[in-house]
């Protein structure tokens, strides 16, 4: 049982405290808050800048115009149908673009600190908006391209190109605008303490399962994971049979009956623990 | 007493990684989340200069820790997509860094399990005890709670080849690490509470296993 070798490792900075006042003084500055909240900016600055590059993409699109030549008697009218179509693609980009800004700054003001219900319920309702306004511009372009697609009479293939086209970007401004909630409502619910107090009074207060506890307020991310491959069941179960086995030997040790409460309300306990006098070293 | 070339982090899931896990099974029964907080993954990093230099180590080796993480809950083959984002991953978990570290190997890197040391209440009331007569230091200590205690707290790095050999390690080595986790604290060991048995030292201190020590440097 005898260790081959002891050492004590520190760092020189968070290490040995010359007294009990100084290990005191420093306890409210916490570096794994810091380092958590300060990791977290960083990764949404890579967001930021990941929106940029979208922006750019986008920007830099150069919708098909070689249809025109070819196309007969409609050509005007198809002509003015591809505007409206770009014109509603734009407004939808401009819209998702200012949607995905805001869930950049809200998400760091909660990191900052700043979160709070009212400016949750307010993004919420905002979302709920901007999904209106979303399957209406969605409902344009379907009707747009149903009459483009009637006045069509030459050249279908160049026709499904186009589509093909349109549908690319409409499916990238989809995915950006998913991302962006996404984003969103994964920080919030990292940070809010309220959600997790909710959380675990209902683990604690009954023996339901997970998908029961769905109803909690992270459900509202649930659909913003894509499905793994490769997924095993049985490493599920055997993952949890094993930290079954460390908890029950975390409470052998620890003991299970002997929380920190219990300790603390018993005074008697508490009192001769802390009246103790030293007779000698501890090592 | 050496200065430490490595940090380690250990890895607490929160509640979006649980989420995830249900979104990934959703017929299976998922543990709670105090179960899914239970022997957590240690992993050894490089020491840095300074915070933003450890952040950027932490960024250079996120995508590895994640694939652990969603590795050790679906299955050596499972792959998904949210590997590769850094928000997703400090999401899905917070870190606790600790660089106060008992080695009870003959190196570091063959250290393959860890326990943590972590203060409970006693100490803090101890604490408090002990600068009663200090106004300033009183009033910090208000704002203190264990959280704030266990942050940077004694890990001890040690194999075991069994669950069951640790109980009697502890009972052994006890005194030692009391001392290692007290020096964090205060270097004038008068100042120290007085721990003369095992019982006693359990109800200053609890601690929590962790079976996977996993080196990245």
């Amino acid at each position: 049982m005898e260790p081959v070798t002891i050492a004590i490792i520190c760092a020189t900075a968070f290490g040995i405290a010359a007294g009990i006042a100084a290990f005191i003084r420093q306890l409210l500055l916490s570096r794994d808050k810091s380092l958590n909240d300060e990791a977290q900016h960083k990764a949404l600055t890579l967001e930021a800048a990941e929106l940029e590059k979208i922006r750019n993409q986008m920007l830099g699109v150069k919708r098909f115009d070689s249809h025109y030549q070819l196309l007969g008697a409609n050509k005007d009218a198809i002509e003015y149908l591809d505007d409206k179509i770009e014109e509603v693609l734009k407004k939808k980009y401009t819209l998702i673009e200012q949607y995905a800004m805001l869930t950049l700054k809200e998400s760091t003001a909660i990191i900052a600190g700043e979160s709070s219900e009212e400016r949750k319920c307010l993004c919420d309702t905002l979302k709920a908006e901007i999904d209106e306004e979303l399957a209406f511009y969605q409902t344009e372009l379907q009707q747009l391209q149903k009459r483009r697609a009637a006045l069509w009479d030459a050249h279908t293939g160049m026709q499904d190109r186009i589509l093909d086209q349109e549908k690319l970007r409409n499916d990238h401004l989809d995915a950006l605008y998913e991302h962006h909630s996404g984003v969103l409502e994964k920080v919030y619910i990292r940070h809010n303490e309220n959600s997790e107090a909710i959380a675990k009074q209902s683990i604690d207060a009954s023996t339901q399962t997970f998908k029961a506890l769905l109803s909690l307020p992270f459900q509202a991310i649930i659909d913003y994971f894509k499905l793994s491959s490769g997924i095993s069941v049985d490493a599920v179960k055997k993952e949890a049979a094993s930290r079954d086995a460390v908890n029950a030997m975390e409470d052998q040790i620890n003991g299970t009956n002997k929380s920190d409460d219990d300790i603390l309300k018993n005074p008697t306990n508490l009192s001769a623990l802390l009246r103790k006098k030293r007779s000698e070293p501890a090592v | 007493m050496q200065p430490s070339e490595w940090e380690i982090i250990v890895l607490k899931p929160t509640r979006v990684f649980l989420t995830f896990l249900a979104s990934q099974l959703p017929e299976v029964d998922l543990p709670s989340l105090k179960k899914l907080q239970t022997d957590n993954t240690a992993y050894v990093i490089k020491k840095q200069s300074d915070d933003e230099a450890t952040l950027n180590e932490i960024e250079r080796h996120f995508a590895t820790m994640f694939r652990h993480e969603i590795c050790r809950w679906l299955g050596d083959d499972a792959r998904n997509k949210i590997e590769g984002s850094f928000l997703d991953f400090l999401c899905c978990f917070k870190f606790e860094m600790h660089t106060h570290i008992l080695l009870m190997e003959n190196t570091l890197d063959s250290g393959n399990q860890l326990l943590r040391i972590k203060p409970r209440s006693v100490l803090l009331k101890w604490m408090r005890a002990t600068v009663e007569d200090d106004e300033e230091l009183v009033s910090v200590l208000q704002h203190i709670n264990l959280s704030h205690l266990a942050e940077n707290a004694t890990v001890v790095i040690k194999n075991f080849n069994g669950l069951a050999d640790i109980k009697p390690f502890l009972q052994q080595s006890y005194q030692k690490i009391f001392a290692t986790e007290m020096l964090r604290m205060c270097d004038s060991q008068e100042q120290w509470p007085v721990i003369d048995s095992y019982e006693t030292f359990t109800q200053y201190f609890s601690v929590s296993i962790h079976t996977q020590l996993l080196h990245l440097h």
